[in-house]
């Protein structure tokens, strides 16, 4: 509890269940309400001009294997938040974050994230990043920046399913190093008016690393997605894959790129793209074991953005 | 219990594919339709059900006495009226589980039907319904979707067409499974054996039209690539 302010509460839609025991970090507009650290996790942060910085520094070797809380909101109509955040995983160290952004009663919310991730040798790290912009949507801009040092592992999942999404623009740069993987997957819904536009871009640097990009989106009455999945091939024995899977209903608009680069004759990079409509006989069949058409729909989508 | 009375129906912005027919389904009752391909039997099936892509141009569908014909898809559905598709559809994500239970009262009963139609709900439950499934496998999911709803009337189009011959045996037990559990059924087909196995009367369709109507072992001697003009040869 902070200020009468019900955390659980806040963070509800987006499936959030705070263990007690969990080491977390909770920023509630500019100010950081709740912070729990663990042995082997560091957690600093401050708030300077309305900007929060919170650094998460996992030392050497130490490996959680309960996910870490970190949790940003707006729980009122309008708001801003701004954070910068830096994210260290020593050598060897590994840790899961639990990132759940909500904004369950947004009408003018801009959301602002900068992200600096460090991954050092042999460490890894796994995001699991889950949204909820209420039913207006928020104005949201993330720019992730991410350095996936020798032999470590960078897993990012990112979903968005439920409610309305608003502006999205989100750009995350990575760099991986040699043996270094990268796995990132994103399933968003976008509905109305909303406008998003992903730009996820892989940097293979050293030898036999590799990267897996997937983006699962569907775009429904009026809304656009716009989805680029870029992975550069720059050294000997790396591998690369970008796959993108986008309906649309209605007058949805999707488009998606991928894009492969190669500057080293031993590296493979792979993509495949499918686009397309949500199928009437599937709508229909659903429809005649009783489904409204947007229910029908809903589960369509919902599974797409599942499977 | 269904009625359709003097439809004619025209593919949209094409042709007239169904000219004035008429036909009826009672309670407790498994009643064929039969005739070649292109004889309008699958539009007759969509038509009852209410889908996309014909208009209309006369004519009524009635269960219980009152129209439907106005009501979305839906809406019948929730009348009592549902459509096991010939070539069901594939659902991307969707697990075997979530689409039998959509219209299911509950999870155990859905799992219920699985078993009823062949399919081991610990097999299936979780498999997707897409690429994973083999044509047959598909069908057998599809009448164990229609049969969860516990529907007043099943309407099933060709659930022979495309399956093997050992599961052609069974498939007249699952009719009537579907048809004890209250629906009647009204039954696409051009599989003369399975007519002769299940059903209680026959309606033959040629063109469009509805030409004959009677005993199923008499209706099904009609040799449906002639157009039922002479006995069948190949019989």
């Amino acid at each position: 509890m902070s200020g009468g302010l019900n955390v659980d509460d806040v963070f509800a839609p987006t499936g959030f269940h705070a263990s007690p025991d969990a080491p977390r970090i909770v920023v509630i507009e500019d100010k950081v309400v709740n912070v729990k650290e663990a042995e082997g996790l560091e957690i600093s942060s401050e708030t300077e001009d309305g900007t929060v910085r919170a650094e998460l520094r996992v030392l050497p070797g130490y490996e959680f294997e309960e996910p870490v809380h970190f949790c940003v909101g707006i729980p009122w109509e309008r708001g801003v938040q701004r954070i910068i955040t830096r994210i260290i995983v020593e050598e060897g160290a590994s840790i899961s974050l639990m990132s759940h952004c909500s904004f369950p009663r947004a009408e003018d919310v801009l959301h602002e994230m900068e992200a600096e991730i460090i991954l050092h040798k042999d460490s890894s790290l796994k995001v699991t990043d889950v949204h909820y912009h209420g039913e207006n949507g928020v104005r949201l801009r993330a720019v992730y920046d991410v350095d996936v040092g020798p032999g470590a592992e960078y897993d990012s999942s990112f979903k968005i399913t439920r409610g309305r999404i608003g502006e999205m623009e989100w750009i995350s740069r990575m760099r991986v190093d040699e043996g270094g993987v990268v796995r990132a997957d994103a399933a968003m819904k976008a509905v109305d008016e909303d406008v998003v536009d992903v730009e996820e871009v892989v940097r293979l640097v050293g030898e036999n690393a590799r990267a897996s990009l997937e983006f699962k989106a569907a775009a429904i009455d009026g809304a656009e997605v716009n989805v680029v999945g870029e992975i550069s091939g720059e050294a000997d024995g790396v591998r690369g894959h970008v796959e993108c899977s986008e309906i649309i209903k209605g007058d949805g608009r999707v488009s998606s790129v991928p894009k492969l680069r190669v500057s080293h004759p031993g590296a493979r990079l792979t993509h495949e793209a499918a686009l397309g409509t949500i199928e009437r006989k599937e709508v229909e069949t659903l429809m005649a074991r009783g489904l409204t058409e947007e229910e029908a729909v809903d589960l369509l989508v919902e599974a797409m953005l599942r499977g | 219990m269904l009625e359709v009375k003097d439809l004619k129906v025209a593919a949209e912005n094409g042709p007239v594919i169904l000219d004035g027919v008429s036909l009826d389904v009672e309670e407790g009752e498994i009643v064929a339709v039969v005739g070649p391909n292109g004889s309008g039997k699958s539009t007759l099936a969509k038509t009852i059900m209410g889908c996309s892509g014909y208009e209309v141009l006369e004519g009524d569908v009635l269960l219980d006495g009152e129209s439907v014909i106005d009501l979305p898809i839906h809406e019948r559905a929730r009348r009592g009226l549902t459509l096991a598709w010939q070539d069901p559809a594939r659902f991307e994500g969707l697990t075997v589980g979530e689409y039998v239970s959509v219209g299911a009262k509950d999870e155990e009963w859905a799992k219920e039907c699985l078993y009823r139609v062949g399919l081991d709900p610990k097999e299936y439950w979780d498999r997707e319904c897409g690429e994973n499934l083999s044509g047959g496998e598909r069908k057998r999911v599809e009448l164990a979707a229609v049969m969860a709803m516990k529907p007043r009337v099943a309407v099933l189009d060709e659930p022979d067409a495309g399956i093997d011959m050992a599961s052609m045996k069974d498939l007249g037990e699952i009719i009537k499974t579907i048809k004890d559990e209250g629906a009647a059924v009204l039954l696409i087909t051009h599989n003369r054996d399975l007519v002769e196995d299940v059903a209680d009367r026959a309606y033959l369709m040629l063109k469009g039209e509805i030409v004959d109507e009677g005993d199923p072992k008499r209706v099904v001697q009609h040799c449906l690539v002639c157009g039922g003009t002479e006995p069948c040869p190949v019989d």
